[in-house]
């Protein structure tokens, strides 16, 4: 980063407030800069994106090598053959080379395109899962800690030989390479779960060959586990149905309905196979003469051989997830029909829809009237199709795509459709929930378990013994 | 945005670690570091060389470093007297105590529960009081491992409201009962090794006389009781005070642990790492206090404790004050038998290469060490195994002891038989093939690029010793010259060499493999018909 420190005056200068939702990022903000940026905001999250450029401009050194996220959307837009703008979406925040909340397409068309690990995330397909269920809150709650000890039980958190479902490594192979099929086949998941995922739960082009040894033996231990950090299986409640026809689309039809959200993804697995894509690109970069203003951004042609090799892995890992999901459905199922003595099939709990928002996938988009092939970059963001779709199963065809945003603890999830204007605007993407207000490390030092437990328990949260 | 701090590192280590080029975290960084920030017990199974020490040390660093900022800054009166008062830490459940830790009571009328004072006491002549203000009440002095109920234990001496003296279980008659609105003073004599009582001023009598195994036990005063409520008097002046005794909340630092490690505002050891050998143990200590370069406000301070260093050192940064301890089991162990490692502060105890730590364990040292550092604490001691390979019997059993419910990161895996097995057959014919006769080959068995840096700790000595020097080959051909009576074969016998490798050698290295043995084979040949 060869840039002098502009004051915080002359970086506002690139950016301009386009409407009350969002901004537009100049050319020239960043160096290199092939396209505009633009970013959604309103304006409690405007005050955060400025206050984080802001003590960025008055620092005198970069610690930690950190930068802002608006400046990150800037070196993605940096990037060669990436189309129309980078954007940031609502919940958009600082990451590794791309920023969280970062939407970035390339033209396949373009010899320079490239692709870029760091544009997909370490965690590939991360997702959101939504399980319907016919119980009512006032079902679950006489036995709302019975219901979270036996969830707990049912799946596994930590990493380890200690998977509830047995996997060789012949069925990891499998699992990589034919995804939710696989889960299928060995009877964990329904064929209707299938119907209603995210690219029915299966990446056509994935080849569990480019997935290296490593990466399957941190893989194979931890199929059907949750994994730490953000990821959650949560029971949850439907406290406010908006648009009645569309819920009743999902399987929603009532307040007070009991759904269990599941937010996971590739675990160790994915990790490794974006560790080792980043490692070798950087490699392939100097070959092949590829600049960029952040070494994090490591990327290689889309076309050339390390380009192709990590999409096909990272399709397997996005399998290995969809398993991962499919595995931890069945785990739910079996803890609610304990609890209650019913079977799942008695309890209704189909799979409402799985969203992945950690991706990277070849669409059509219209750019400037023409239809063009697009690999869409989707970082902590999720697909958001409008109604109509081709690609969007039979039964939300006349509602659009359900769209999944996950909150924080204690605070409200969100279940939404893709529409129309999305898919102009931002390739069909929205933010994916949970941004993060502060960094991992500042709300260690800021925020007090205690407060937050207490928080939870006057909410009469249930939280299982761990 | 580093991808260390998607783990929840804090900047400062981010910035130390990535001088050193560490700019993606390893596999087992990326499993263990957020499970130890989270705060529970971890077993991590990996191999050498895989990042382990950045996986414990950095969420470590980072908690300790936590730990004493926020001590700076609630900016507690730890005034560098001591004070000595019932410690919350060191109670049974039902027994409740005033805020300024003077009294306390029990509500359970069915138990005994007892409590015990802040600080151990070693030397000198001391005394508290006891008022009771109801219930059934048992006084007297134990040491900090015996159990809560006085008297039970060989290392606990009680005095009870039913006139009668307790130790070991075993109850005899002594001085009188005694009860509501009686004062008992408790007087502990280092010197003489004797325990007395007094009832409202009178003198009782020598309870007890403590046998030589007690030397090196500190006793702390101790209260238990059924159903009932009595109120401490550790400073003075004391209601009936004895000649010759000092009330236990004016004691000398010296006489006291406690004391030693508070002398000169000092704090007592936060982490504790623990390491096999030497070599590993100064290995951890240098990558410790890299990772801390640029931590202040406050600094941490780190110190390596291991034989053949001066003894002096140690103890002087003790003294001073030490967050971090790396050491061996054994010094760590010496120092803390002999007093002068106070073990009740750890938050953090670290077992790195559990299973060697484990083998070197002939006294059973780690769970006693385990037993004194979290017994009486309600707090939690976090507790991380590092081993390579958690499967063993006597790992397991190590595991049950120490920790509580861990959460296990096993990168390793059972040792089990691969579902496939790999052929590869390489024909080397020694008259077609003579590259083995060139010596030079033969002994660079191995491409030095491809091969791990020997930091001459991880890997033995005498591999490396054979490929570097020349010679050398001679004199290991020599060793097989005279083991040779046992051999049952003529090298010029061997038909077929079958080379059998651990994992899928590179073609080169089975190639030169094969080339050296050859090598070897001849010259022992050759040696065997010049001895002739």
């Amino acid at each position: 980063m060869s840039e002098i420190k502009r004051s915080f005056n002359d970086e506002m200068g690139f950016l301009k407030r386009e409407d009350t939702t969002s901004y537009s990022i100049r050319p020239g903000f960043v160096q290199g800069m092939n396209v505009p940026g633009k970013f959604y905001v309103n304006d409690q999250l405007e005050r955060l994106m400025l206050d984080e450029l802001r003590s960025f401009s008055r620092q005198s050194n970069n610690a930690g090598g950190f930068l802002p996220a608006v400046k990150q959307i800037g070196n993605v837009a940096a990037l060669p053959g990436i189309v129309k703008h980078s954007i940031g979406l609502p919940d958009i925040h600082s990451g590794y080379g791309f920023a969280i909340g970062n939407v970035a397409a390339f033209d396949m068309g373009l010899p320079e395109a490239v692709v870029s690990p760091g544009g997909v995330g370490f965690d590939i397909n991360c997702g959101v899962r939504l399980v319907r269920t016919n119980l009512l809150f006032s079902d679950v709650l006489p036995v709302k800690e019975t219901l979270a000890q036996s969830l707990f039980d049912h799946i596994p958190v930590g990493v380890g030989s200690m998977g509830i479902i047995p996997t060789k490594e012949q069925d990891l192979e499998e699992a990589l390479q034919i995804g939710i099929d696989y889960s299928l086949r060995e009877g964990y998941a329904w064929p209707e779960d299938k119907e209603h995922c995210e690219e029915y739960g299966r990446m056509l082009n994935a080849d569990p060959g480019k997935v290296s040894s490593r990466a399957k033996k941190r893989g194979l231990p931890q199929l059907g586990t949750l994994g730490a950090g953000n990821h959650y299986a949560e029971i949850q409640v439907v406290d406010e149905i908006y648009d009645e026809f569309v819920a009743k689309k999902m399987g929603i039809d009532q307040k007070g309905q009991v759904c269990v959200m599941i937010h996971s993804g590739s675990r160790g697995l994915g990790h490794q196979v974006a560790t080792d894509a980043l490692v070798d690109m950087e490699r392939a970069m100097t070959r092949d003469n590829i600049r960029t203003n952040d070494r994090q951004l490591a990327c290689a042609r889309i076309h050339s051989d390390e380009g192709q090799h990590y999409l096909k892995a990272m399709s397997a890992a996005a399998n290995y997830a969809w398993v991962n999901r499919s595995s931890m459905t069945f785990l739910t199922r079996q803890a609610f029909a304990k609890v209650f003595n019913q079977s799942p099939e008695d309890l209704d709990m189909h799979v409402i829809y799985d969203v992945s928002h950690n991706i990277a996938k070849v669409e059509e988009h219209q750019v400037d009237g023409t239809c063009k092939q697009l690999l869409v970059h989707r970082k902590g963001s999720t697909r958001a199709f409008p109604p109509h779709h081709p690609l969007i199963p039979v039964d939300y065809q006349l509602t659009g795509q359900p769209v999944i945003v996950g909150g924080t603890m204690g605070t409200c999830s969100y279940v939404l459709t893709g529409t129309d204007k999305g898919m102009r605007e931002t390739f069909g993407s929205t933010c994916h929930g949970a941004g993060r207000a502060l960094s991992r490390n500042k709300s260690r030092n800021n925020l007090d378990y205690g407060d937050v437990l207490k928080r939870l328990e006057d909410s009469q949260d249930a939280l299982p013994r761990s | 945005m580093s991808a260390f701090e998607e783990l929840g590192i804090c900047p400062e280590i981010i910035q130390a670690v990535e001088e050193d080029d560490w700019l993606l975290p390893t596999p087992v960084q990326q499993e263990a570091v957020p499970l130890i920030l989270g705060g529970g017990d971890v077993l991590v199974a990996a191999e050498t060389g895989s990042g382990k020490t950045g996986a414990f040390g950095l969420p470590c660093l980072q908690i300790v470093h936590e730990t004493l900022r926020g001590k700076c800054s609630t900016r507690k009166a730890n005034a560098s007297n001591l004070k000595c008062e019932l410690n919350l830490n060191d109670k049974d459940m039902f027994v409740l105590v005033t805020e300024d830790g003077m009294e306390c009571k029990s509500e359970d009328d069915k138990r005994w529960n007892g409590i015990r004072a802040t600080l151990d006491i070693m030397k000198g002549k001391y005394m508290f009081e006891v008022e009771v203000v109801e219930g059934m009440v048992r006084v007297g002095w134990s040491a900090g491992f015996a159990k809560l109920e006085l008297g039970i234990d060989d290392k606990s001496f009680g005095y009870g409201s039913t006139g009668k003296k307790s130790w070991n279980r075993k109850f005899e008659d002594y001085g009188e009962p005694f009860e509501e609105g009686d004062i008992i003073g408790c007087m502990l004599d280092r010197e003489k090794q004797t325990i007395s009582f007094s009832k409202n001023g009178r003198d009782l009598g020598v309870a007890y006389k403590l046998s030589p195994d007690m030397q090196g036990i500190g006793l702390k005063p101790h209260i238990c009781g059924k159903g009932f409520m009595a109120a401490a008097k550790f400073d003075g002046p004391m209601e009936y005070p004895v000649e010759g005794y000092v009330p236990v909340g004016e004691i000398d630092p010296t006489h006291t642990p406690q004391g030693t490690s508070q002398a000169k505002g000092k704090r007592p050891p936060l982490c504790m790492i623990l390491e096999p050998t030497r070599d590993l143990a100064e290995q951890t200590y240098k990558c410790m206090t890299t990772f801390n370069k640029y931590l202040d406000n406050p600094t941490v301070r780190i110190t390596l404790f291991v034989g053949g260093i001066d003894e002096k050192e140690q103890f002087r940064a003790l003294e001073e004050g030490v967050d971090i301890v790396v050491g061996t089991l054994q010094k760590l162990m010496d120092y803390v038998r002999r007093g002068k490692l106070d073990v009740t502060h750890l938050k953090f105890l670290v077992l790195d290469e559990a299973d060697d730590l484990q083998k070197k364990d002939d006294r059973k040292e780690i769970p006693r060490l385990n037993a004194q550092i979290k017994r009486g604490r309600r707090d939690r001691v976090q507790t991380l195994f590092f081993s390579a390979t958690l499967h063993t019997p006597e790992v397991k059993q190590m595991i049950e002891d120490i920790t509580d419910r861990p959460i296990w990161v096993d990168l390793k895996g059972k040792d089990s038989v691969p579902e496939t097995v790999h052929h590869v057959a390489l024909y080397i014919d020694p008259y077609q093939d003579l590259q083995w006769s060139d010596q030079e080959i033969a002994v660079r068995a191995k491409m030095p690029k491809e091969q791990p840096e020997l930091d001459g700790v991880h890997s033995k000595q005498s591999m490396s010793a054979i490929d570097s020097r020349h010679p050398e080959a001679l004199k290991l051909s020599e060793k097989i010259k005279i083991m040779k009576p046992k051999m049952a074969w003529k090298p010029r016998d061997v038909k077929c060499l079958l080379l059998c490798f651990a994992t899928a050698g590179r073609q080169r290295q089975v190639q030169d493999s094969a080339r050296r043995c050859i090598y070897y084979l001849n010259m022992i040949e050759a040696n065997r018909r010049k001895a002739i």
